[in-house]
């Protein structure tokens, strides 16, 4: 696997996309394209945690998963622990569909270890990892890494939401020339420059230090520092024009973990700024987040109990490049979001058969200034070393979002004539997640493993933005035929964010069998069956409710000037949108694929060659979004299947050279809606060890 | 049922062991090795050994062959109970995806 997301396609339940080469979209169990027919940006999975060693890696302006933004790469993996379902009580806000935990390579060794992995494949792609262990005094190691990827388009072209089609950069380069006096977008003044380059879909640069520090057997510290550096061509917020946007980030952290006498403690800090959209004004962020978790280990025979305490504090502040008097951005200022935590697991295990484990968590929010609790119960039954039966009934919530809550942002859509006020809500109930689930594991023969879950989820307490209202100003009606016209003189709207009595329902199944032949061949297959419904789901799309509320308007300022006199100037009308329990709609989700899961066999010969295939497959989806040319907002995108492989011969011990092809069928078909083509990739390259 | 957790203990600290000692296994030799420099070994030194030489790593550890066909399937998770557990125990629906498989995949 050439990167951390698209390693996730080895684990049952995980849907990958490549929006862009290099450039993933990872939702557990779908959720994904929440509410549709709204922005792109609900696309974006916002309800899985991710982590390193424990410290939350998370994007608090409007969710998702910045793949890119991760200061490691896969040769920093030493594993990655993919927990499925709700489990908020474990981990806190945002393990709503899951969680993915990455645990990092540690230095064991004193002696000085060198490894690099490099390789270089189509479309200039270019991929580079080196590390570097030592050890120094008698206790202290130290692990150095670095990591660089150049990640090449396979299409050239972009696809624009105005005709449904794909087209070059001059194409856009007009396109803008001719909105630029019309509209007077905001874009920075050296756009071109700033433009992606039209080969590239991504680049980024990561560098870090980890170090473990035993004091005695029951004093350890382990530490952690970086930066990571990146730019990428992908999807998340889009553009008026492009689904696809540049996105850069900067960011630096430190990660302390230190256990003690029982106690845990952990503490994390990440700064540094992004942009969201290079080519907008108005998406750039500084952000600080501070974490610090404590917990403790009490064991009385066969009861553990953990219980701990944990904050965690958030500032984003995007007044360095915005007029905040102008409300040119969505914060306009420094805001914070923050938490104060409690929770308690007990673990109880009777006759070393039956388990029962019992979380409860409560989340002390800044905004919304609320306590929620979550929880999560399981029962296990070791039938014997061969079978086990598990059930989990849990419930787990989101977190709040920047934009969702702070956003008070003028979108001035004709500067001095129409204007957008995009507020957030400070008070916005968070999404919440109940799943029931029932697991069997089994060990048929000594060399099967084999595990099968069913889950029911219902998600509640969705919120996201629509118009409000729309105000026309100093309205002059013309007697034109058949109907007058309203031609206002100034237009103000209103956009904000909201609950919904939205119920999502998702039930589903998944398998995976591994099988170890022998210790040379390995192989294993999985899968995922599931179905989401949506109950008392709002349809209407941005654009169509303001188009109401434009008629709406204009039909009073009629109404008004036949009641003044032919002619005459109205003054000012207002019409207001309300969501009527009428227009709620019953309907199947679409989004998700139906089916998806993978298969892998690994087969080593002659202990030199490693001859190993992967296959992930998804079915078809349907994505809906909404724009303002709505004929434009579907994509369908077809099923896929993908066939990977790479052979390795290892001339030395621990060097090896290898070839590596993804997409072995070279289906070039996009995976994520309006993205990049996919096409297949061929890497050559060497694992070295000094 | 102790010597069953006490295999399992090395079982897992076999597996955990991270950081692979390159250096020291440019000609692995089990037989010279301790006890200590044998738990350093990483899943993929074991993979490099000859079936004698893991049949002798099996043997000092009291395990038989099969059980070292665990390392492939069961492997540890720390993240479902927040500690140290094997995949077939774990209380929650987990997925271990090992540095192994993503080096050998791609």
């Amino acid at each position: 696997m050439t990167n951390i997301p698209e390693a996730l396609r080895m684990a049952p339940g995980v849907i990958v996309r490549e929006k862009t080469p290099g450039n993933y979209d990872v939702h557990i169990r779908g959720f994904d394209n929440i509410p549709s027919n709204n922005m792109l940006l609900y696309s974006e999975n916002m309800l899985t945690l991710l982590m390193i060693d424990n410290r939350p890696v998370y994007n608090y302006s409007f969710g998702g998963t910045l793949w890119e933004t991760l200061p490691i790469e896969v040769s920093d993996v030493e594993r990655i622990e993919i927990i499925r379902g709700a489990s908020s009580a474990l981990y806190g806000p945002n393990a709503v569909t899951g969680t993915i935990n990455i645990i990092t390579k540690k230095s064991t060794d004193k002696k000085l270890v060198v490894h690099a992995d490099n390789a270089v494949g189509n479309n200039n792609s270019k991929l580079a990892n080196v590390s570097g262990s030592f050890g120094v005094g008698e206790k202290l190691k130290l692990r150095l890494s670095g990591n660089y990827q150049w990640n090449g388009r396979f299409n050239k072209d972009h696809y624009y939401y105005g005709d449904g089609q794909y087209h070059p950069q001059s194409f856009f380069d007009e396109q803008y020339e001719e909105m630029k006096p019309l509209y007077k977008v905001k874009l920075e003044e050296d756009i071109y420059e700033k433009e992606p380059m039209n080969e590239r879909a991504g680049e980024k640069f990561g560098a870090n230090i980890s170090g473990s520090m035993p004091f005695s057997e029951k004093v350890n510290v382990d530490f952690a520092l970086g930066s990571q550096k990146s730019v990428v061509l992908s999807s998340a917020l889009g553009n008026q024009w492009n689904p696809l946007i540049t996105r850069d980030s900067e960011t630096h952290y430190a990660d302390l973990r230190a256990q003690a006498y029982g106690f845990q403690f952990q503490a994390n800090y990440l700064f540094g700024e992004r942009d969201y959209e290079r080519m907008s004004k108005g998406f750039y962020i500084m952000e600080d987040i501070l974490n610090l978790n404590l917990e403790y280990e009490y064991k009385f025979k066969n009861l553990t109990l953990r219980p701990g305490v944990s904050y965690q504090e958030t500032f984003y502040d995007d007044s360095k490049k915005v007029d905040a008097a102008k409300h040119e951005g969505y914060l306009n200022g420094k805001k914070e979001l923050s938490s104060l935590s409690y929770f308690l697991r007990a673990d109880y295990t009777l006759f070393q058969k039956l388990r029962l484990i019992g979380a409860i968590r409560g989340d002390k929010y800044n905004k919304p200034d609320k306590n929620y609790f979550t929880w999560q119960f399981v029962g296990s039954y070791k039938i014997n070393d061969n079978h086990m039966l598990r059930a989990v009934y849990s419930r787990a919530n989101r977190g709040p979002f920047m934009a969702d809550t702070y956003s008070n942002y003028k979108w001035e859509t004709i500067p001095g004539y129409y204007n957008i006020n995009w507020n957030g809500k400070q008070d916005l109930k968070l999404p919440v997640m109940d799943m029931i689930e029932f697991g069997y594991r089994v060990k048929p023969i000594k060399n099967i493993q084999a595990e099968f879950e069913v889950f029911r989820n219902t998600a509640t307490d969705y919120s996201w933005f629509i118009p409000d209202s729309l105000k026309m100003y100093n309205v002059t009606v013309y007697p034109t035929s058949p109907v007058p016209t309203p031609v206002p003189g100034g237009l103000e709207g209103w956009i904000s964010y909201h609950n919904f009595d939205l119920k999502v329902i998702q039930t589903g199944v998944s398998a995976n069998v591994q099988v170890a032949m022998s210790r040379n061949l390995t192989m294993n297959v999985f899968g995922t069956w599931q179905k989401t419904e949506l109950e008392n789901f709002y349809p209407k799309s941005t654009f169509e409710i303001l188009n109401a509320l434009t008629i709406d308007a204009g039909t009073k300022a009629v109404m008004g000037a036949m009641i003044a006199g032919n002619g005459l100037p109205v003054g000012e009308v207002k019409a207001t949108n309300e969501v009527k329990t009428t227009e709620l709609v019953s309907q199947d989700h679409e989004a998700t694929p139906s089916f998806y899961g993978g298969a892998g066999v690994n087969y080593i010969l002659k202990d030199k060659w490693n001859i190993n295939t992967t296959l992930y497959y998804y079915g078809k989806q349907t994505f809906v979004m909404n724009r303002s040319y709505s004929a434009f907002g579907t994509d369908e995108i077809s099923a896929k299947t993908l066939v990977n492989l790479k052979v390795s011969y290892e001339f030395m011990k621990d060097n090896k050279v290898f070839v590596n092809v993804r997409n072995l069928l070279d289906d070039r078909s996009n995976e994520f809606a309006f993205a990049d083509q996919i096409g297949a990739k061929f890497f050559a390259g060497v694992n070295l060890t000094f | 049922m102790t010597k069953r957790f006490w295999r399992a203990g090395i079982l897992a600290c076999l597996i955990s062991c991270v950081g692979v000692a390159h250096a020291q296994v440019s000609s692995l030799n089990v037989t010279e090795m301790s006890e200590a420099q044998i738990r350093q070994l990483s899943y993929n030194d074991l993979l490099q050994l000859s079936l004698e030489d893991l049949m002798t790593v099996a043997n000092r550890f009291g395990m038989s062959a099969d059980e070292i066909l665990e390392y492939f399937l069961n492997k540890d998770v720390v993240a479902a109970s927040k500690k140290a557990e094997k995949s077939m125990e774990s209380p929650l629906s987990t997925t271990v995806i090992s540095k192994e498989q993503i080096e050998q995949s791609g």
